[in-house]
């Protein structure tokens, strides 16, 4: 059994100060280098520095450490960056391999090879938790105690989405819409351009290798269009979503404590949160990449103003979903048979793109409801296509019940399992807490509370990492000590299930699990105005106008905004949501 | 082309400067959060003391106002005081502290004990970037870390290499204070305070829960020192010897800075106290000028053993709560006699 002895590193955020050091001097150098060739490979060695840096922390402090060999002073998953040469290396011989093959029974070995080592590795992290957890649970109910003991694997930042993204460029040249790539620095720099590679847009081969051959031009990129996005990116993130988060921490931390008029605007608040997050994220890695001179693919197109579920998903994480209609629901079928076979392939995408987020059940009900919802579109669509009457009432119903089931669908999403501490206190004092890859986290610090394990000494002056919690699956509870040496008893207070049925009842039937309520009604005014502002954008009113003005009014008013958005973040930056996918 | 680039970083840089000169009207200055909460408790009983410790965690975490009252009573001085300390606090910041807490003060002052550091630029990795790192960032205290940068070294055997590599030390940190300084000035995060404060309500701050009357916070770590780290520790200390540590007078902007700590305690009729913390260094910092100034140097294990016995600490650097008890009765007595010889 291996233990998180030392906390994995943490990533460097776009919103952070130290990112824009960084970026300055990846920018400056990139545009002082005059050869294609050359910029692809200092952009290359840049990608992985960055991404290496997620996980080896500082690396004055690791690489000392890795030379001296002290293994239990280095950050858990330290070693994770070769899984992204791996990926890189096994894809580059795959596509060589698919188009150099003689006939379709090896081109198809060499496909299935990739998929099978590519979701293999992806399984392994992603999965290996979840099903030891379910064979577990088989085991418990059968009155049987399984032998083995569990191994804690950790998910390496951004596997979802260069697995997805190199896998495109395997199944492209598969499918023969792409030549296969021999220049391995091409390869390489499509996998791990840094913008994007943590989390996201999953971009296309077909869309990013032919940007890799020409060199671009300085007087081509939009340097206007690229700091408002930035800016905006970041405003989304740092002002808008990580304070939402407050409100949805505080009410999905323990909604047995809140009304039902909590449960609506906590729900609307993660609504918000998530969508401000990872557009803001998608916004700003758009706009590193573009002053970069690259373009990555768009993520968003204002999803919370969809018709339909249908529609919801072509503005939805734009790029995973058209990921999983081309290569997953096309691959099942799609709607090449008979209609129980469409909604099976349907059924199966969504439900394969919740388990994509996340190794649990509640995103599989989450992909579940999903693929439900267009289902019933589809019939609904079919029954009521004719009927121009219909038409007109859902014109003004279809935006606010598309919401609604996408904010239903975001409790499970949300829903985490909540564990106490202090079980059996009886002051209320007992703190909650989440599991974690490293241990249980304060849900209202969110800091690490009690490690797994903890570093410490032989007496030969060998370091070991020692557990520091013990499970008792039969008993639901973990025992031992925190940090610290203090005897801690840590049991399961209630699942995500759970928590979800809570917040539905209060949801859907109004119900009040208390009187308190989680925020005042000042909420409803800042959501009307992020919604109107959202609304003038997606009408372009907010676009164009900016274009047209000086050069200096603009860099003025950029200024100006940059100060307004600094006054109004979060000072204590909030991880971005989809890095945990 | 580089015309029109200056012009718009000029334009940007206005923009920006105009919205931070609304925004510090706006808003509130930055809070820190474990000295906010002291600042806040002395603005509104401040009266109520007459002894202030300042200085790093080696004076927050072991100098405990209420023992050091008892001691000093005991002796026959009579103080009320309280550790305005702060975990991480050396000089430009731990000025700014006194300057805030000084700046309007008139209630009967008795003794201002500063731990004796020369200024620092570097900043705690967990602080930077947060309010705690933030708030002292200040117009004078740029200055400060301006100055310090290009301050003349006191010690007369320094080699020209070492000076240059001090500066650049110095000056490669200059932008993380720039960064500092312009949030503070723009009032980072504190617009999304409002915010907060609208949406939630105003929320009770953790620190002042924690917080006691006298400022004195119990340390939450170890309280023994074991493996590694004690064997490391036990080999330094047999190495420092018997010989205390030489003195060093840094810089002329570290001295400057003590001056004017004399000052501001010579201003509110208070004895300025300087104690240079026990802990193993090959140096130490002292003040050149000890005119009307009481320094306690306890930067000798030979001197005072105890407060380096291993069973007294609870890390190389600091105090476990049985040193500090120690610590602080020690200090008191010094003081007292201090006073009983210069009243």
């Amino acid at each position: 059994m291996t233990f998180a002895a030392v906390e994995p590193a943490k990533p460097i955020l776009f919103v952070e100060f130290r990112f824009l050091w960084i970026f300055a001097l990846i920018f400056g150098v990139n545009w002082m280098l005059r050869s294609n060739t050359a910029r692809k490979v200092w952009l290359l060695v840049c990608s992985h520095v960055f991404y290496g840096c997620f996980f080896i922390g500082n690396p004055l402090e690791f690489f000392p450490n890795l030379f001296a060999g002290k293994w239990s002073e280095l950050p858990t998953g330290w070693w994770f960056p070769s899984l992204l040469w791996f990926s890189t290396v096994m894809d580059y011989y795959v596509g060589v391999g698919i188009e150099d093959a003689k006939d379709e029974r090896r081109r198809r070995l060499w496909v299935v090879g990739s998929l099978a080592v590519n979701l293999g590795v992806l399984g392994f992290f992603k999965y290996y938790g979840f099903f030891d957890q379910n064979v577990r649970a088989v085991f418990a109910w059968l009155g049987l105690t399984p032998s083995w003991k569990p191994l804690e694997v950790f998910l390496p930042y951004g596997i979802s989405f260069y697995t997805f993204q190199s896998l495109s460029y395997s199944l492209e040249v598969y499918r023969k819409k792409l030549p296969a790539e021999r220049n391995f620095l091409n390869l390489a720099f499509f996998i791990a351009f840094f913008p994007q590679v943590v989390a996201g847009p999953i971009v296309r081969a077909m869309t990013f290798l032919p940007q890799t051959l020409k060199k671009v031009e300085w007087s081509s990129v939009d340097v206007r269009g690229c700091l408002v996005l930035f800016l905006i990116g970041f405003v989304k993130k740092a002002c808008v979503g990580d304070r939402l988060a407050e409100i949805s921490d505080l009410y999905f931390a323990a909604p047995e404590n809140y009304s039902a008029y909590s449960a609506w605007a906590a729900s609307m608040c993660y609504a918000g949160q998530i969508y401000c997050d990872f557009s803001g994220y998608s916004d700003m890695a758009i706009a590193v990449a573009r002053l970069l001179g690259y373009e990555l693919c768009q993520n968003f197109a204002f999803p919370y103003f969809s018709a339909s579920i249908t529609e919801f998903w072509r503005r939805w994480h734009m790029s995973l979903s058209s990921w999983l209609r081309d290569y997953l629901y096309i691959s099942l079928g799609g709607n090449r048979g008979s209609k129980l076979f469409t909604y099976r392939n349907l059924m199966l995408t969504m439900v394969l793109g919740g388990l994509w987020h996340g190794a649990s059940w509640t995103f599989v009900v989450w992909g579940a409801m999903h693929g439900f919802a267009l289902i019933v579109h589809r019939e609904w669509s079919r029954i009521t296509a004719a009927a121009a009457g219909v038409a007109k009432v859902m014109k003004f119903i279809a935006v606010p019940l598309t919401f609604f089931w996408v904010m239903l669908t975001w409790v499970p999403f949300r829903a985490n399992d909540i564990y106490i501490d202090r079980p059996n206190a009886s002051d209320n004092t007992a703190k909650r807490l989440v599991r974690t890859s490293a241990g249980f986290q304060d849900l209202q610090e969110h800091k690490l509370v009690y490690p797994f394990a903890k570093s410490v000494e032989r007496k030969d002056g060998q370091t070991e990492s020692v557990p520091l919690l013990s499970h008792d699956a039969k008993a639901g509870v973990w025992t031992g000590a925190d940090a610290n040496g203090k005897p801690a008893t840590i049991r399961l207070h209630q699942t995500g299930f759970e928590l979800t049925a809570k917040v539905w009842q209060s949801l859907v039937f109004f119900e009040d699990h208390a009187k308190k309520n989680v925020c005042g009604n000042a909420v409803w005014v800042l959501l009307g105005a992020l919604v109107f502002v959202h609304w003038l954008n997606s009408r372009s009113y907010l676009s164009k106008w900016w274009r047209t003005i000086p050069e200096w009014l603009f860099s003025m008013l950029l200024g100006a905004g940059w100060a307004l958005a600094l006054a109004f973040k979060v000072v204590a930056y909030k991880q971005f949501i989809y890095f945990q996918f | 082309m580089k015309a029109v680039l200056c012009i718009n970083g000029a334009a940007f840089v206005a923009g920006f400067g105009f919205a931070v000169a609304g925004l510090s009207h706006a808003f509130e200055p930055v809070r820190a959060p474990q000295l906010g909460a002291k600042l806040d408790w002395l603005a509104e009983r401040g009266a109520e003391y007459d002894t202030f410790f300042i200085g790093s965690s080696r004076v927050h975490r072991q100098i405990i106002p209420d023992i050091f009252d008892a001691e000093m009573e005991a002796l026959g001085v009579k103080t009320n005081s309280f550790n305005l300390s702060g975990d991480g606090m050396r000089p430009p910041e731990d000025e700014f502290v006194m300057e805030h807490a000084f700046r309007t003060r008139t209630a009967r002052t008795r003794l201002i004990v500063v731990e004796c550091n020369s200024i620092e630029h570097m900043l705690d990795d967990d602080d930077a970037g947060t309010a705690r790192a933030v708030y002292w960032h200040d117009n004078a205290r740029m200055a400060v870390l301006w100055r310090h940068c290009w301050a003349r070294p006191l010690s007369p055997d320094m080699k020209a290499s070492r000076v240059a590599a001090r500066v650049w030390k110095r000056v490669r940190q200059l932008p993380e204070h720039v960064q500092h300084w312009v949030w503070n000035c723009g009032r980072v995060g504190q617009g999304s305070e409002w915010v907060s404060e609208l949406l939630v309500g105003a929320k009770p701050s953790e620190d002042a829960k924690e917080l006691g009357s006298d400022g004195y916070r119990v340390p939450k770590t170890g309280e023994l020192m074991s493996g590694k780290t004690l064997r490391g520790y036990e080999k330094d200390l047999a190495a420092a010897g018997k010989e205390p540590p030489k003195e060093d007078f840094e810089d002329t902007e570290s001295q400057a800075s003590l001056a004017r700590k004399k000052a501001m305690a010579d201003r509110l009729g208070a004895r300025l106290v300087l104690v240079s913390s026990p802990f193993l260094r090959p140096a130490v910092f002292a003040p050149a000028s000890r005119d009307g100034v009481v320094f306690l140097d306890y930067s000798a294990p030979a001197q005072y053993p105890e407060l380096y016995s291993p069973e007294h600490r609870r890390d190389p650097g600091h105090l476990n709560v049985k040193g500090s008890e120690i610590y602080t009765r020690l200090v008191a007595r010094q003081i007292a006699e201090a006073l009983k010889k210069q009243p």
